[in-house]
């Protein structure tokens, strides 16, 4: 054990220093970068050792801090982590952390703020993914909307005022019907700990409307299927560091609220609805799919693909209701294929969002037509872009398949057609990931004015970070399933506490 | 007799007398007037702090709870005055009769919290209403300032005679004007009765002149058209000072004279909460000028006091209360940083008008960025607390639906409030703000207040709690 609170370290330090970088209001970019460098090291170093000294066997909640926060309306200060929320803090820090790499050799105006809204973000999300009082955890996942804002709306693109209100109010709307429930439970419950909710019991239309309210606010996150709209206009107008960051760890948000809130608490209403839950998946799953193959503009193909592959993650979620009555174990499978689907969709299509920024700094053009014939000038970077489009559609041996393969297996647990379709993915992902792949990098480069260069070593020291932990991942993914096994188990049993 | 000069309300209007006279021979050093002024607010606001709570009161009451409003309204005050006092001098108009006649209301709202009759809240409201028909007409030169000093003059005339009318039904079928003996009355009193229907015809009279004065919809015409016509420092004295002390006169008009009838007005003044947040949020979205837009935000925001109060319920009252704070505190912060910045004689006008800022001042984009996103009640910061509470206490009070509208009027709302940093942040303008300051220590306080606040909330809680409970303490 450590003597200092290691969870509040890793969520104040980010903050704190993040807010200094923005106060000091462009001090050098030289020690600006310096200073995120460090910061977000010492974040990693600090949750590779919480990894380390999490104990993988015994689940439950562990590293606790609680203190009452606001006594009066029974709110707690109450950080814990279990497999679940390590998994995606280790996710958390270390895309933060490439992301610090890849910014040393960018240049933005006002560098300092960049990199200091990056690192309130970083915070903000450690504190998302440890928070288990649901007012705490309300606050961050709402306060996460800041930073993220001013990144797009700041240094976007062009349209970036259309898409960051966009993109707040569509979260917004969706959190604060979340927080009407939150409130509704706690009132129940007489108290706001996330696991207080799980003993409630409620009657079948109080499920119903908490379930509706929470698929809305995760799901607009996430995002799923109808509501899925803000992620392309937000994508494709941030920076590329606000891509990867979005992409990675903040749709992850929406899938980590889902398996803390959704499953446990609304069960019934999960089950009675858990067909047509599944079905908006699947239609996520195809129907994204197509749209994606359609794009012309690269952040948008990525953006849809991600729509489509956090379709498993859903689906994997809602497999559970459907598989937990009769088949326990393929239950586990799809929460587990979800939480796997999850940590891997961060590390691709946070690579392929890095890939992109690579390629518009040479071209200063996002489409597909603007773009031809890469490989002849970067070949290491071709190289690894193919690898990563690859691991997108799911090749075996990549992190990318052994999510969409447990998604899968247990999908069959429920029913043959819902495996098929999930199945179908493979082809499709593999089709628009090709296409992407042989425009881009091996089309035709006569008319080639671009003049590409190979990308820089910080630029390499990323992608091939990220190409050593989807191949890790793809190969022995038990590092894993060790870390989540309990804790999925866990949760599973807590759905059947809710039942009783 | 002697006790009598230890209220601050008679220290402060002897010293404003004092000062008015002082003042004809300090014209040359009008800051040693000013000074003299907020040396009078400070002595007046420790009287306020140390008067001596008294058991025994008919018409005017001593408490723990009004001399804590009363010391909280006097600080509210210097913070203005010394926002005004800057922003005055700026603009070459500064006269020591603004901050007097500024301390006659103020006196006012002090008669208002601490009246026990219905005649001495009428009093109270009256010297308010004069002062402000002064201020709001300061602005001679200017066309909008007339119109807006005539029409609140004109309205408010006619409410009070509204509420003239309310106070005298109540006494005819009372037979008291004051609170206790009314309570008293209105408990015994027999549903099928003539007194009965003329009773609650008062109330009703005396809640719409009241709504008028809070700017609460669908009495609300007059707010954008008052907060644009004045100085911007008449607007942050309109939207602070009067709305705490209508607060306080409605949470002791109904509950206590008219707690027995709660089944009366709590429909009626749920229904006027939601009518304001609905027609606050939505009205605003329109809007060009940042005095109008901020104007129906006050609108939605005092929908959210008077609809947490109208539940009648414990937490429900703790919520108003706590809203009513934040809400001036962050008027005051939004309001003083609009002051500070402007981009011809006139100050800022237009949302427009703060295009590019965070490229120029930064320091004043931070804080606009706070404000606003306080004012939204976006997580971490102090507004979001707030807007917690009232939907709680909705929550817990069964009112799931209203409590939905409530939600989603927040999100109408937060769209104004960003459009507003999305000019200040995203747009980029040939630049004409200038600011007068590069910074100021006292706003900054203001500001940062708000993110500390809302990271610490107890502090503010375990405040409004003491005063809650003081407050349940006089209306038994």
């Amino acid at each position: 054990m450590f003597d200092y609170p290691i969870l509040s370290t890793l969520i104040w330090l980010p903050i704190f220093v993040g807010l200094i970088l923005v106060a000091s209001n462009d001090i050098g970019k030289s020690l600006s970068t310096t200073i995120t460098l460090l910061t977000t090291l010492i974040i990693l170093i600090i949750s590779i050792k919480l990894f380390q000294s999490y104990d993988h066997s015994v689940g439950n909640l562990q590293f606790i801090e609680k203190f009452v926060w606001i006594s009066g309306l029974n709110i707690f200060y109450y950080l814990a982590v279990d497999g679940i929320s390590v998994s995606l803090v280790l996710l958390t820090s270390f895309i933060n952390f490439l992301i610090a790499i890849y910014a040393s050799s960018e240049d933005y105006n006002n560098k300092s703020s960049y990199l200091g809204y990056f690192l309130i973000l970083e915070g903000l999300l450690m504190g998302t993914f440890s928070a288990f009082d649901s007012i705490l955890f309300y606050i961050f996942f709402e306060s996460l909307l800041i930073p993220l804002f001013l990144i797009i709306g700041i240094w976007g693109g062009e349209n970036r005022k259309y898409a960051t209100i966009k993109f707040f109010l569509y979260t917004f709307f969706g959190s604060v019907l979340m927080l009407i429930s939150i409130i509704y439970l706690a009132n129940l419950a007489d108290s706001f700990a996330i696991e207080d909710f799980y003993y409630l019991t409620l009657s079948f239309e109080e499920e119903i409307f908490l379930l509706l309210a929470f698929l809305i606010g995760f799901g607009i996150k996430v995002p799923m299927w109808p509501v899925h709209t803000w992620l392309p206009d937000a994508h494709v107008e941030a920076p590329t560091s606000g891509s990867v960051i979005l992409a990675s760890v903040l749709l992850k948000v929406g899938g980590y609220g889902m398996i803390r809130f959704l499953l446990p608490i609304t069960t019934e209403a999960g089950i009675y609805l858990s067909d047509y839950m599944i079905y908006l998946s699947l239609i996520a799953i195809i129907y994204i799919s197509f749209v994606a193959f359609a794009q012309e503009d690269m952040k948008k193909l990525i953006a849809y693909s991600s729509v489509a592959h956090m379709g498993f993650v859903t689906m994997g979620i809602f497999l559970v209701f459907n598989l937990m009555g009769n088949n326990p174990t393929a239950a586990a499978i799809g929460l587990e294929g979800a939480m796997v689907q999850m940590i891997s969709h961060g590390l691709i299509s946070a690579a392929l969002f890095f890939c992109i920024g690579i390629m518009y700094k040479h071209s200063h053009s996002r489409l597909i037509k603007d773009n031809f014939g890469v490989a002849q000038f970067m070949p290491i970077f071709s190289f690894m872009m193919v690898f990563f489009l690859m691991a997108n559609s799911g090749l075996p041996g990549t992190s990318g398949f052994v999510g969409e393969f447990l998604v899968i297996t247990s999908s069959l647990g429920s029913s043959f057609l819902f495996g098929f379709l999930a199945a179908l993915s493979l082809i499709l992902s593999a089709s628009y990931s090709l296409k992407l792949g042989k425009n881009v990098l091996f089309g035709d480069n006569q008319k080639n004015s671009q003049g590409y260069l190979e990308c820089k070593s910080n630029e390499k020291i990323v992608l091939g970070s990220l190409v050593i932990f989807v191949l890790y991942l793809g190969i022995s993914p038990d590092v894993l399933f060790n870390l989540l096994d309990k804790s999925v188990s866990d949760i599973i049993s807590s759905i059947s506490l809710g039942r009783a | 007799m002697i006790e009598l000069f230890y209220i601050p309300e008679v220290i402060l209007s002897i010293g404003v007398l004092l000062i008015i006279i002082l003042d004809l021979y300090l014209q040359k050093h009008k800051y040693i007037s000013f000074s003299l002024i907020q040396l009078l607010l400070v002595i007046a606001s420790l009287y306020a702090l140390t008067e001596v709570p008294q058991q025994n009161y008919s018409s005017y009451e001593f408490s723990e709870f009004t001399s804590l409003i009363k010391f909280l309204l006097i600080l509210g005050a210097i913070i203005i005055f010394q926002y005004t006092y800057s922003h005055l001098n700026h603009l070459n108009s500064l006269k020591i009769e603004y901050f007097t006649i500024s301390i006659l209301g103020l006196v006012g709202t002090m008669v208002m919290i601490s009246a026990y009759s219905l005649l001495m809240l009428y009093l109270g409201i009256e010297l308010l209403s004069l002062a402000l028909y002064a201020l709001i007409g300061f602005n001679k030169h200017s066309g909008l300032s007339s119109e807006a000093a005539i029409k609140y003059y004109v309205l408010g005339a006619m409410s009070s005679g509204i509420l003239l009318f309310g106070i005298s039904l109540i006494y005819g079928f009372t037979g008291s004007i004051n609170y206790f003996d009314i309570a008293d009355q209105i408990r015994n009193i027999n549903s099928n009765s003539v007194q009965y229907l003329g009773i609650i015809f008062g109330i009703i009279f005396i809640t719409a002149s009241l709504c008028f004065k809070f700017g609460a919809a669908p009495f609300h015409i007059w707010v954008p058209d008052i907060y644009q016509g004045s100085l911007i420092s008449t607007t942050i004295l309109l939207s602070t000072l009067p709305k705490i002390a209508v607060f306080i006169v409605f949470l002791k008009l109904y509950f206590i004279p008219f707690m027995a009838l709660e089944y009366v007005w709590s429909d009626i003044l749920i229904f006027i909460g939601i009518a304001s947040i609905i027609i606050g949020s939505i009205f605003a979205l329109t809007q060009e000028n940042i005095k109008r837009l901020l104007a129906y935000s006050a609108i939605s925001n005092i929908g959210f006091i008077i609809l947490a109060m109208a539940l009648v319920s414990n937490d429900g009252l703790h919520a108003s209360l706590y809203y009513t704070i934040v809400y001036s505190f962050t008027a005051l912060a939004s309001f003083g940083v609009v002051t500070h910045i402007t981009s011809n004689s006139h100050g800022i006008e237009d949302i427009s008008d703060l295009a590019g800022l965070s490229k120029t001042h930064p320091y004043y984009a931070i804080l606009i960025l706070i404000t606003m996103l306080s004012s939204a009640g976006i997580p971490p910061l102090i507004g979001f607390h707030a807007k917690l509470m009232v939907i709680q206490a909705l929550i817990n009070n069964s009112y799931i639906l209203l409590s939905i509208i409530v939600v989603l009027m927040t999100v109408v709302s937060a769209y104004y409030y960003l459009r507003v940093i999305k000019t200040v942040y995203f747009e980029e303008r040939e630049n004409l703000i200038s600011t007068y300051t590069s910074s100021n220590i006292l706003l900054s306080i203001n500001v940062i207040l708000l993110l500390g606040l809302g990271i610490f909330p107890f502090i503010l809680f375990d405040t409004t709690n003491f005063l809650v409970n003081l407050l349940t303490v006089i209306s038994i």
